[in-house]
């Protein structure tokens, strides 16, 4: 469904991507590991077609389109879901004005309130949100673990076929983070086409969600692939040994 | 709720009950006990309302202003222990809105917000003429392709004592124009609290991504933003708001 080839991106004359590939089929669970500042949300960034990062060279096809050549909404429209390592906060526009608005962008017909109002109502127990929160700005004033599940709200209701979830673990304390993974099954279960990117520092949401690949990502592009046990390997070891150990293999 | 229309300089509707006292002829409002009004002025003549808001009285009013080439006045006093509320909406099409405020009584407070949308000159003038007076003055409005001009001057003459100002003025501006924010306090004793704040911005464009990676086309994205920004930061109930929605002042 997903097809990276030679990516080069930069961010005021810095170049962030390098020669980066990565290659995703329908239903498979890929994770992103690496150290700060690698380019780990650059990368989602550039998916969902954030202006700022500029693409010098490469192709991003999905579904066999060219995916450069879609706007950030026409390319949320059609299943791309980034759930934002930090969410904005966006004062005045209220969270259900705004849900409302992101169902009705997706359907020429009328949006039925009363079964909007049931998923919504579902959903956001599902996620343990308080039902206040759906009437308040948009994450204005809510808390980390809050604004996580926000998001994973948006996705559930979005029904996305790839989701790229940036850090979502951070911030979420323990029971947080279990109610966040359940969320994410669920909608596996109920979308099992759909393709997942984790973005992950630790381990420890991957006891939950069992990958399909797992990638470590240095100086810009994918250094290595592996199973689970690489991601055991990391926390053990940390990034920088798997790095030495690359160097040798290269020479 | 009260409620009093104006169109083309003339009263279109009145329903009122005794809680206002009303002159017809020339537009006066007075407070009798507590009240809320919405009120309307729509069209291209010159109106100019004076509101008396008397000792004990608090007086809430929700205002939605659609104004063509023309002037709108308020002439505001208000007494002892009294509260007026203003959330008011201007949809402006070159006009001015003059407001003069004279708190002329220990305690008065008043509470002005509004939001403008399109090529307006706005005047305020608050006179903290007693102490312990307040006021919290938040001017919000959005410039598509027009100049927008805010005057907000307040002045606390000598031994007018603790009395406690703020002000907060945000103008996003979609295209490049012209827009002035002009924070005006003259104050003439020691003793007050003061605080302002202006801003003059583009359309955030992190809100706007955020939002179309939803799906949201970028008219209906900027859309939500500027009626959440303008509609959102007045102190409105849900009636209030979706009345302002009806109008849908962004298509003007
Ligand atoms: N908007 C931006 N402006 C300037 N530099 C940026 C911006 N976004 C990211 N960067 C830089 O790009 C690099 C990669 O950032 P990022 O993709 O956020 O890393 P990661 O998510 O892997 O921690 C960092 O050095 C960061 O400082
Ligand atoms: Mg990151």
């Amino acid at each position: 469904m997903l097809k990276i080839k030679k990516l080069n991106v930069s961010i005021e004359d810095k170049e962030i991507l390098k020669n980066f590939n990565l290659n995703i089929n329908e239903g498979e669970v890929h994770v992103i590991m690496g150290p700060n500042g690698v380019g780990k949300s650059t990368l989602s960034k550039v998916l969902i077609g954030d202006k700022n990062y500029k693409i010098n060279d490469g192709k991003i096809s999905y579904y066999n389109e060219d995916l450069l050549k879609l706007e950030v909404d026409e390319r949320s429209r059609k299943g791309i879901f980034v759930a934002y390592q930090l969410p904005s906060e966006i004062e005045g526009v209220n969270n259900i004005d705004f849900l409302k608005s992101a169902i009705k962008a997706r359907s020429d017909k009328q949006i039925n309130l009363f079964k909007f109002a049931n998923d919504i109502e579902k959903l956001s127990k599902d996620l343990k949100l308080k039902e206040n929160m759906l009437y308040r700005n948009i994450n204005a004033g809510f808390s980390g673990g809050e604004k996580k599940k926000n998001e994973i709200l948006q996705m559930r209701l979005l029904k996305p076929k790839l989701v790229i979830l940036d850090e979502i673990d951070s911030g979420l304390d323990v029971d947080s983070l279990r109610i966040v993974c359940d969320n994410v099954l669920e909608y596996i279960k109920e979308n099992p086409k759909t393709s997942l990117i984790i973005i992950t520092h630790y381990p420890r949401i991957l006891e939950y969600i069992k990958p399909d690949y797992v990638h470590i990502m240095k100086n810009g592009c994918i250094v290595k692939t592996g199973d689970y046990s690489l991601a055991l390997e990391i926390e053990k070891e940390g990034f920088e040994k798997i790095s030495t150990n690359i160097i040798k293999e290269n020479i | 709720m009260n409620i009093i229309s104006i169109v083309n300089g003339k009263i279109n509707k009145l329903d009122l009950n005794s809680e206002l006292e009303f002159d017809e002829k020339n537009i006066c409002i007075n407070t009798i006990s507590n009240s809320k009004l919405y009120l309307e002025i729509i069209g291209d003549e010159n109106v100019k309302i004076n509101i008396l808001v008397k000792n004990d009285t608090t007086l809430k009013i929700f205002n939605y202003s659609k104004l063509e080439h023309c002037s709108l006045d308020f002439n505001i006093v208000q007494n002892e222990n009294s509260k007026l509320t203003m959330n008011c909406m201007f949809n402006s099409n070159d006009s001015k809105i003059n407001s003069l405020v004279n708190l002329n009584g220990k305690n008065s407070i008043i509470e002005y917000n509004s939001s403008c949308l399109g090529e307006t000159k706005k005047k305020l003038r608050i006179n903290h003429n007693y102490s312990n007076t307040n006021s919290i003055v938040k001017s919000y409005a959005v410039s598509d392709n027009e100049n927008i001009n805010f005057d907000i001057e307040e002045f606390v003459p000598k031994n007018s004592v603790n009395c406690n100002l703020s002000q907060a003025s945000k103008i996003i501006t979609i295209k490049d124009n012209k827009c002035m924010i002009k924070p005006i306090l003259l104050i003439d004793e020691k003793d007050v609290n003061a605080s302002h704040s202006s801003v003059i911005s583009p359309i955030s464009e992190s809100d706007l991504l955020y939002i179309r990676s939803r799906g949201i086309k970028l008219e209906d994205a900027k859309k939500l933003l500027i009626n959440g920004f303008l509609i959102g930061n007045l102190s409105l109930n849900e009636d209030e708001k979706n009345i302002l929605l009806e109008k849908d002042i962004f298509r003007r």
